[in-house]
Formats: structure tokens, sequence, C-alpha cells
């Protein structure tokens, strides 16, 4: 077979050792290449824990994906403004920069029947749909500057999570997961959760490691008592059973190993069996939600219908950060009386009032109680959660009742450690279209994200073809302002 | 009343990101009328690829890779300038001069052996980009 080798790519490999070698020391630990040489005796678990650029305001984070793009101009940020012109066509001075696209076209300013008010120390403003969450708003640290590129909720997703329009980056977690490793032997460092029965329709590349090495994608956790597929052993065969067969393969493998020392797999296969045997009795127990209190049950609102979903999945965060997992990456679940697919979602192109009420309430009292809770436990100043979307919604109306795609100025919160709490940072024009100050792009979002967990995204790399992969790609800065 | 935190960090790229917004509200209204369709989308398409591969080539200290991605970004702004240029507008000719400069400045730093300054240089030349695209190809809504 003919390979074809560019001089560029040739020269790229040659250059590979030797750059390599030099940027060895900027990663945690001492640096991490794609395919290292190793042999069994020299066998570093990838999952070993690594120690951070420098000290970590958070131990764990819960980026809590709201799926299909909530309007946040009728969650957070509020604009008299709208409501005066509702009715009215947009003037164009404001959509002067944006280009749409729309099936439906730009509608009239719509405003919905919302209440608005200010809350806590900060004054902090929020609509009525989110009664609960604002009880925490001096907690909250917002931007209210967030733009992405709003192609499409797949596309935009993926760059919410990865930094890029195309699948093959590594997402937010695996970077975390890669640079870090595990604070917990018997656990994955970054599990996905998701509301409903079925796993999110972007799908696991949104989870998934791309050209990190495998072992650093996200594990969904299903809902229901076993959370990972194919875990539970067989019911014929009982645990000292299938300790004793592993302890058998283990002594197999080791007399194997001491004839091929370079067969670095081999270590690999005897550490995932030992993982995933650990994992048979951590697993279930970390989502096992059967000895927590009912009181601290209902502060999720299990104990009601429209939050039960929600509030299981956030309750389960909860016990996974308690249990030092790295990343905890939470997309919310569809709604099934809202409709099918996208109707389902918080993409309320249609009956948006019908829509946001019921994610709003479904979503209200558990990240409250998620908040409150953490606290309580001295939870939350080692943890950093993130309420994300991978757009916002226009202030513009389309189908009559409902609001298209924004991904030129919309609201995301943060709250947790290493924060000023109580602050806004940035915002949109009067209509709440655009943002007009403080830009906070996805690959801004991820620097701070990782800054708080004490990694330098500019030294957070990983060689690959004979590049430096970052998480930020070739972007992202720190939003310094909203740090303590 | 809500505690607002503003940046009070002059960077250049701040300062960029800054002037793009601005550009962005005062030039726009001529961008309705401006045809930009005879503009090379291949070459569009390889500046974009290259500029994603440019730090990245430089942090693994891959000095030759540089160089070439380099001499593709230099020829592309080159190109970008003459285009605006016949289409009279300054401020993308300017944009365009600051990310000839940049790359150059890479060049620079990589013949010395400095690839952290030049890592630097190719992040502006970066932000050199999309203070342009703001302008020039505005983010699409679906």
């Amino acid at each position: 077979m003919l390979i074809k080798t560019s001089r560029r790519e040739w020269l790229r490999s040659a250059a590979y050792g030797v750059g390599g070698f030099a940027v060895s020391g900027m990663m945690p630990g001492g640096g991490w290449f794609g395919a290292p040489d190793a042999n069994a005796a020299a066998f570093v678990d990838p999952l070993a824990p690594k120690q951070p650029h420098f000290p970590a305001k958070v131990k764990s984070v819960i980026w809590l994906h709201l799926d299909g793009a909530p309007s946040t101009l009728d969650l957070y940020d509020y604009k008299p403004e709208l409501e005066r012109l509702a009715g009215q066509d947009i003037p164009a001075s404001f959509l002067e920069g944006v280009k749409t696209s729309t099936q439906g076209g730009v509608g009239k300013l719509f405003a919905t029947k919302r209440t608005w008010k200010q809350y806590g120390q900060s004054g902090a403003w929020f609509s009525d749909l989110l009664p609960n969450l604002a009880q925490q708003a001096d907690r909250l640290t917002f931007v209210k500057s967030s733009v992405t590129v709003g192609a499409t909720h797949d596309i935009s997703i993926l760059k919410l999570n990865t930094g890029d329009l195309s699948p093959g980056r590594p997402s937010l977690g695996a970077w975390v997961a890669y640079a870090l490793g595990s604070a917990n032997p018997d656990l994955p460092p970054y599990v996905v959760l998701y509301g409903g029965q079925r796993e999110p329709r972007a799908g696991s590349v949104n989870w998934s490691s791309g050209f990190l090495p495998a072992v650093y994608q996200g594990t969904a956790f299903r809902p229901g008592p076993q959370p990972i597929l194919h875990q539970a052993p067989p019911e014929l065969i009982g645990l000292k059973q299938q300790r004793e067969s592993l302890d058998l393969l283990h002594q197999l493998n080791e007399i194997r190993s001491a004839t091929r020392p370079d067969d670095s797999e081999l270590a690999a296969r005897t550490n995932s069996y030992d993982l995933a045997y650990r994992m048979e009795a951590t697993a279930p127990e970390a989502v096992d939600l059967s000895k927590e209190t009912e009181a601290t049950k209902a502060l999720y609102g299990l104990d009601d219908e429209a939050t039960r979903d929600m509030g299981t999945v956030l309750l389960r965060a909860r016990r996974l950060v308690e249990r030092n997992v790295r990343f905890v990456h939470v997309v919310s679940g569809p709604i099934s009386g809202l409709g099918q697919a996208d109707d389902a979602s918080w993409d309320a192109h249609r009956q948006l009032e019908r829509n946001h009420s019921a994610h709003a309430r479904a979503i209200d009292k558990p990240v409250a109680g998620l908040l409150a809770d953490l606290q309580s436990r001295g939870l939350l100043d080692d943890t950093l959660i993130v309420w994300t979307s991978e757009f916002g919604r226009t202030p513009y109306g389309q189908s009559g009742d409902g609001r298209d795609h924004n991904p030129w100025g919309y609201t995301q919160w943060l709250a947790g450690g290493g924060l000023k709490h109580g602050v806004t940072y940035g915002r949109t024009d009067d209509l709440g279209l655009k943002t007009i100050e403080n830009p906070v792009d996805t690959y801004d979002l991820h620097a701070t994200v990782l800054q708080l967990l004490g990694l330098d995204h500019l030294k957070t790399i990983y060689l690959r073809a004979g590049r430096a992969e970052r998480p930020t790609v070739v972007y992202g800065k720190v939003v310094n302002d909203i740090l303590a | 009343m809500q505690k607002s935190v503003m940046s009070r960090t002059p960077t250049y790229r701040n300062f960029v990101s800054r002037s793009a917004l601005c550009a962005v509200l005062v030039a726009t209204p001529a961008l309705a009328a401006l045809d930009l369709r005879d503009y090379d989308d291949d070459l569009m398409r390889d500046l974009e690829k290259t500029i994603k591969y440019f730090e990245p080539d430089i942090t693994a200290r891959n000095a030759q890779a540089a160089k070439e991605d380099a001499e593709v970004l230099l020829d592309g702004f080159r190109y970008t300038e003459d285009y605006f240029a016949k289409k009279g507008k300054d401020d993308a000719v300017a944009i365009s001069r600051d990310g000839s400069r940049l790359v150059a400045d890479v060049v620079q730093n990589v013949e010395k052996g400095d690839f952290d300054a030049a890592a630097a240089s190719a992040r502006e030349a970066t932000q050199v980009c999309k203070s342009c695209h703001e302008i020039y190809k505005p983010r699409l809504a679906r």
C-alpha cells in the first residue's frame, strides 16, 4: 500500500519529538502525549490525579445545559423597552450587524405576560417564572453578554460543549478529566446525567473525548437504579465468584506481562477490569437516593410530579460531586406533554408561554434546591455550577407566540467557589437582542471554568499530529472581572 | 441597584474586541449595500483552517509548520487588504494590515526561538480575524 506523506506532514512528524519534549512541562504533572512510549512496568494510570497549574478554587463542576435554549429575556434579562414596543416592528438600528435567516422571518416585537421583581442585596431581576431560584439571587454571577454562533441546535450545542462547530474535538469535561485525572478511583471523573428517559438528541458527541484518549470521555449515567448499561453482573454470578475470576485473570495477566514488558494495553485492560468491578458497587450507590432524607428530597422537588425528573437528576449531581467526581454534565430533559422533538425541549418557536411555564417549573425548584443543599453541606465553595444554553432567544416573535434563536446576546450564570457573587457582567441592548458590553463567547466561559479548576487554558495542551491542541481552540480569555 | 462589573484591563485584545463592537455599530449600515460575493471563498476557508493550526503549531514549537502557516496567512491578509482597498473600506484595510503585522511578528519571534511571544501574537491575529468577521461576516442565526 502506498502511503502518501506530504512534505509538510513529514516535517510535522519530525518536529513532533523535539517540540513535544519541549512543551511537556506545560501540562500539569509534566506532560502527556497522545502515544507515549510505555511498557507494562512503567504503566501510568491515565486517570491518576494530576496537580493543577495553580491552586484550584473549586474541585468539581456541574455544567447544566438547558437543552433547546431558554429565552433568558423571559427569565433574567428584564427589558422594559421590549414591553413598551411590543407588537411593533423591531427598529432597524437594532438589527445592524446581525444576519437573520429564519424560517419564520423577523416578526413583531413580542413580550410575554411576565411580572418582574428584584431580589436579594444584589437586586438581580427575575421573572415570575423562577420564584425559587430568585431566592438564591445573591449566590449567582450573571453573564448577560453571552454570544455564540447560532446556526442550528446541534451545531451550537457542539460549540457550547467542545468549542467547535464540527465533531472531533474533546468536550470541556474530557479536557478536565485529562488535565486533572480522577479524584475518586471508584467512579469516572466525568459523568453525564440527563432528564427524561433517553439520551439527549444532540448525542454523545457532546461528551466525547474527541482526539484525547477514550478514557477521558464522559460516562452517561442512565436514569434508574443501574446507571451504566450491562454494569450489574448476571444474576447467577455472585460477587465472590466474580472477584475470584478477576483475581485469576489478574494473575494470568501478570505472568503474561512478565514476558512482554512492552505491552501497556494488558496493564490498561487489567486496570479497566478492576475499575469496572469497583464501579458495580460504587456507581449504583452514588446515584441511589433512598438514603436521602424526605426533607432533602422535598428540597429538590422529588415530591412533585412536575419537578421530580430534574430534581432527581440534580440530587444525583450533588451526590456525585460529594464523591469527588470532577465534572458532572447535566442536560435538561424533554417534557412530554409539550409535544414531540424540539417542542418538548426549551425550543419555543411557538407557544412560548406554555413551553417556558412548564420548563421553568421543572427546573426552578430543583436548581434552587441544589444551590441551597450544596451551601448547607459546605460544598458550594468547592463546586462550580454553570447554567448554560446553546444560545438564547430573540425579542422579536415567531409564529405569533414564540421566539427564534439568538446567538448575539443572552444570559448564562455561574455560582459557587471563586466567584464574585450577586454581580452582573456585560449587557445586551435595550431590547435584549445584541450584546453591547463585554461579550463572552463559549471559549471565554470554558477558559473561566478551567481557571477556577486551577488550569491555565493556554497551558492545558495535548500534542496531536505535531500541534499543541488546547481546550479553547485558538480563542478564549478568562473573564477575570467575575472572579473573586 | 444591581452591581455591575466592568472590564478594567485594557489589553490589546480587549481593545480589538471593543473596537470591533463599535465598528459593527458604525460600519454596518453600509454593509447592506456592500456586495462581498466576489471575495475568494476558497481562500477564506483555507485561512480559517490555517489560523486554527497557527498557534497550535507554534506552541508545539514546530517552527517549520508555523512559518508555512504564516506564509498562507500573509498571502490572505494581503489579498484581503487589496480587496477591501478596491471597495473603499478603510476599516477592513486597517484590520488586514494589523493582521499582516502580527503574522510578521510571529515569524520574527519563531526565528528568534521565542515561541511564547510568537504564540501571543498568533492569538492576537486570531482576534484580528474575528474583529473583521464581526463586521463583514455577521453571525448567523439558524
